[in-house]
């Protein structure tokens, strides 16, 4: 047994277990599960980052066989700093929930209906991080395909513990997307599988998939990754969704599930398709281009300050797009700054709106709305919110020396080398537009002298979680060079 | 290929596109319904052509037994709520309208164009020899089972089975996580059952039904049949015995029904770590260990998959009532949001 054998056992299984556990749905046993779920992974992904940096990238061939006949999971830099932050992100976010839904398990409103969806927010949650983890791991179409479903399935039901009307409908509306995106995937699956006989990615990477069906797969499999990733113009069913969710949900579902389906998409153009096609790569710029602009407009315009977030999302997604053209020059020869500060804004994003989604839940959850102007005042009442959604929307805005700031700066340097003018202007305006739907919140937040009087004291934890995510996404800009190295394990064309 | 056999191909082949025109046309629920279960048994009659009875079993079962009664329930509780109309009541009740007529043109041109690269495509270019069905027939010995299937779900592709029945556990927690206290389907225990109809049914054939259930787990390692297949026909056992009102409906407040729920996942994971450190890799089966191990797995896989499919038959979540005080106010300010949803929130 080797340590990428262990290691990606424990980070797999563990939260799966741990869903078993939390499946019970005593509190004393909910915690139980989240706390396993959280060790898991952290040691886990802890362990399998120290194999790749000892010894490269690594594989698990599960059940002894190896591919093509069996699955095996790979383990490379791009997906050890994936599982890394999915683990960090997810222990806090798990410590904030466990405050905000241990309201809930108290005897009054224990069987009201959010009483008892309450219950199933950890078995749920545990079942996502599962399916987050097995993504980053697995070296296999149809492997990746029954992840997708568990993560489309759990982040669904996550949305509608939130009860209400709007939310189950954005809800449902979020599995329908998911499941149409689903099966344009297997869609695409099904004909590289008729085509070339082997479901396994270095196996097909080795064959270079060329010629019209690998090309209408891999446009169909980039449409329902798309989808699921809510790129613009896909992204009319994430606002609803992402603002609909309960708070640790919606943190949950913006810094983390919308990346697992942008992994596939990279794991698919460059790992397996070795760049895929200039017009391809240039096409999903252009409409991550969109995306920043939309999204950014959108976001200034919004009443509602987890509206404000979720369009701030779908903006920012499309920064980890702009990646894409910048990364072909010439076949298998690439851009190691484009690669890396693409995949650091993914990283950073993580961090930041976990924060900013947690810290607005706190304000919400102190007023109970959600309504910009009803916010007013709340800063002085929530100081550590407050410096956590500030902090966190500057890492976002990529203002030095936070993790965004990183990833844009090389970003902007592998635009420059090339002569992207383009796409230099927008990154530059995008920037812009974040520092002023980011500055719109801080302002009602700040507005009034006194604080708000209708106020219910938050729980000390769920700010605390909020500050440290954003702390984590300033300080990871001052040791970017460590992820920086991780990320270079293997590269796009990691076989 | 006889002519015989052309025929017959022909005539499924022109059934299911029947069904399938008319399924997508018709303004009317239960009529679809109806047509998506006579298409999923015409679609596992050409499975049986194809020389594929697993999957023809599967989707017998599966697709059209367990998704259409799905269905059916949920027409059931729709119709008392808002009637069948010649419009989806689903659509006119949330209160949106209908997509514009340039978002219907872009996604069905879109469909068309995919379908038909794809069949050009397929039909136009040369395969690679399929070398996998050899490799797996040469070393189908070693995995402990004698049905390609099985050794291919139970052994060389097990991560993946497991990780399907990990779906299956979220579909049953979302499901139970939507519990806003529904009304539940069935007799209460202990009424009697009246209907002499159901009496006789449940008396003769749910035996019936647990035996082969039994039988299809049993012989999956040799023959078509598997944990799937009979999980499915143990379900409508436990369906038909919950309506009778002779089993208590299965509810997530029970202890026992969780267990069996989560015992499948939990044991299969258990199996899997269990060899670890024998052979170094996860669910790699110590050599003679294979076929006890693989059919243990089943036999839970078996009873989960039973009880899933019979609690989310029984327990079907109400749609919660509109609630003023829980909508949130904001109109969505994206023209393509407002697009693709219609009229609602303005």
């Amino acid at each position: 047994m080797t340590e990428f054998e262990l290691w990606s056992t424990v980070v797999i299984f563990g939260p799966l277990l741990a869903s078993v556990v939390a499946l019970s749905a005593r509190p004393a046993l909910l915690r139980a599960g989240l706390v396993l779920g959280s060790l898991s992974t952290l040691v886990g992904s802890a362990g399998l980052w120290r194999a790749v940096a000892l010894y490269g990238p690594g594989r698990h061939p599960l059940g002894g066989w190896g591919q093509p006949l069996g699955i095996e999971l790979w383990i490379d830099g791009f997906g050890v700093a994936m599982l890394a932050v999915t683990a960090l992100v997810g222990a806090l976010t798990s410590l904030y929930a466990n405050s905000y839904f241990g309201d809930l398990s108290e005897l009054s409103v224990r069987d009201s209906p959010a009483g008892r969806g309450a219950r199933f927010f950890a078995p749920l949650w545990l079942l996502l991080w599962t399916a987050l983890n097995g993504i980053y791991l697995s070296a296999d179409l149809f492997n990746l395909y029954v992840t997708l479903e568990i993560l489309g399935l759990s982040a669904a039901a996550i949305v509608t513990l939130a009860v209400s009307r709007q939310a189950t409908v954005a809800g449902m509306r979020y599995l329908l997307v998911s499941l149409i995106g689903s099966l344009l995937y297997l869609l695409g699956v099904a004909l590289l599988y008729v085509q070339y006989g082997t479901l396994s990615l270095e196996g097909l990477a080795a064959i270079g998939p060329s010629g019209p069906i690998p090309a209408i797969a891999l446009a169909a499999m980039t449409v329902g990754m798309a989808a699921k990733t809510a790129l613009f113009p896909f992204h009319a069913w994430l606002p609803p969704a992402h603002a609909g969710a309960p708070a640790p949900g919606s943190a949950i579902l913006s810094a983390l599930v919308v990346k697992g389906s942008f992994f596939i998409l990279v794991r698919l153009w460059f790992s397996v398709y070795g760049g895929g096609s200039p017009e391809g790569l240039i096409l999903l710029g252009v409409l991550g281009s969109g995306a920043i602009l939309w999204g950014s407009i959108l976001a200034l315009r919004q009443v509602s300050l987890k509206r404000l977030i979720a369009y701030s999302t779908v903006a920012q997604l499309g920064y980890l797009f702009v990646m894409f053209p910048l990364l072909i020059p010439e076949p298998r020869l690439w851009n190691a700054d484009a690669w890396t500060g693409g995949l650091l804004l993914a990283i950073s994003h993580a961090l930041a709106k976990a924060a900013m989604f947690l810290a607005a839940g706190n304000m919400s959850y102190a007023v109970a709305e959600d309504r910009l102007t009803s916010i007013s005042g709340v800063a002085h009442r929530l100081p550590m919110s407050f410096f956590a959604f500030g902090v966190g929307g500057l890492s976002l805005a990529g203002l030095p020396p936070s993790a965004g700031f990183v990833g844009k700066w090389l970003l902007l340097r592998s635009a420059f080398e090339t002569a992207h003018w383009t796409w230099i202007a927008v990154i530059a305006v995008g920037g812009l537009l974040t520092i002023a739907y980011v500055l719109k919140v801080l302002r009602y937040a700040l507005d009034r002298d006194e604080a708000p009087e209708d106020f219910r004291p938050v729980p000390r934890r769920m700010e605390w979680a909020a500050a440290l995510l954003a702390l984590a996404a300033m300080a990871l800009g001052v040791r970017a060079l460590e992820l920086v190295e991780l990320l270079l394990v293997g590269g796009p064309f990691p076989w | 290929m006889t002519a015989l056999g052309f025929l017959l191909d022909a005539a499924v082949v022109l059934l299911l596109v029947g069904l399938a025109t008319r399924l997508l046309l018709t303004r009317h629920l239960f009529e679809a319904i109806v047509l998506f279960v006579s298409y999923g048994l015409t679609l596992s009659l050409a499975w049986v052509r194809l020389g594929a009875p697993n999957i023809a079993l599967a989707e017998a079962a599966l697709g059209a037994g367990v998704t259409g009664a799905l269905f059916l329930n949920t027409y059931q509780r729709l119709t008392e709520r808002i009637g069948d109309g010649p419009k989806s009541p689903l659509l006119e009740d949330d209160g949106s309208r209908d997509p514009p007529a340039w978002f219907k043109g872009v996604l069905g041109g879109g469909v068309l164009l995919l379908v038909l690269g794809a069949g050009w495509a397929l039909l136009g270019a040369g395969r690679r020899p399929a070398f996998l069905p050899h490799e797996i027939a040469a070393r189908l010995p070693e995995t402990g089972v004698q049905n390609p299937v099985t050794g291919v779900l139970l052994n060389f592709r097990g991560y993946d089975t497991l990780l399907e029945i990990a779906v299956l556990v979220a579909a049953m927690a979302g499901v139970w996580s939507l519990d806003r206290g529904s009304r539940r389907f069935g007799r209460a225990r202990g009424e009697p059952d009246e209907d002499p109809v159901l009496h006789a049914l449940t008396r003769f054939a749910v035996p019936v039904t647990v035996v082969t259930a039994v039988y299809l787990t049993w012989v999956g390692s040799t023959e078509p049949g598997g944990a799937f297949q009979a999980g499915s026909l143990l379900a409508g056992a436990g369906v038909l015995l919950t309506v009778a009102g002779v089993l208590p409906p299965p509810t997530a407040a029970s202890r026992p029904v969780r267990a069996m729920v989560a015992g499948g996942m939990a044991g299969f994971i258990l199996a899997g770590i269990a060899v670890l450190p024998l052979t170094g890799q996860f669910l790699h089966y110590p050599e003679g260990w294979a076929y006890p191990m693989i059919l243990g797995i089943e036999a839970l896989l078996t009873v989960s998959i039973a009880v899933v499919l019979v609690e989310l038959f029984v327990d079907v979540p109400a749609v919660p009532e509109p609630d003023p005080a829980l909508e949130s106010v904001d109109p969505s300010g994206d023209p393509l949001g407002r697009a693709l949803r219609g009229k609602e929130g303005s």
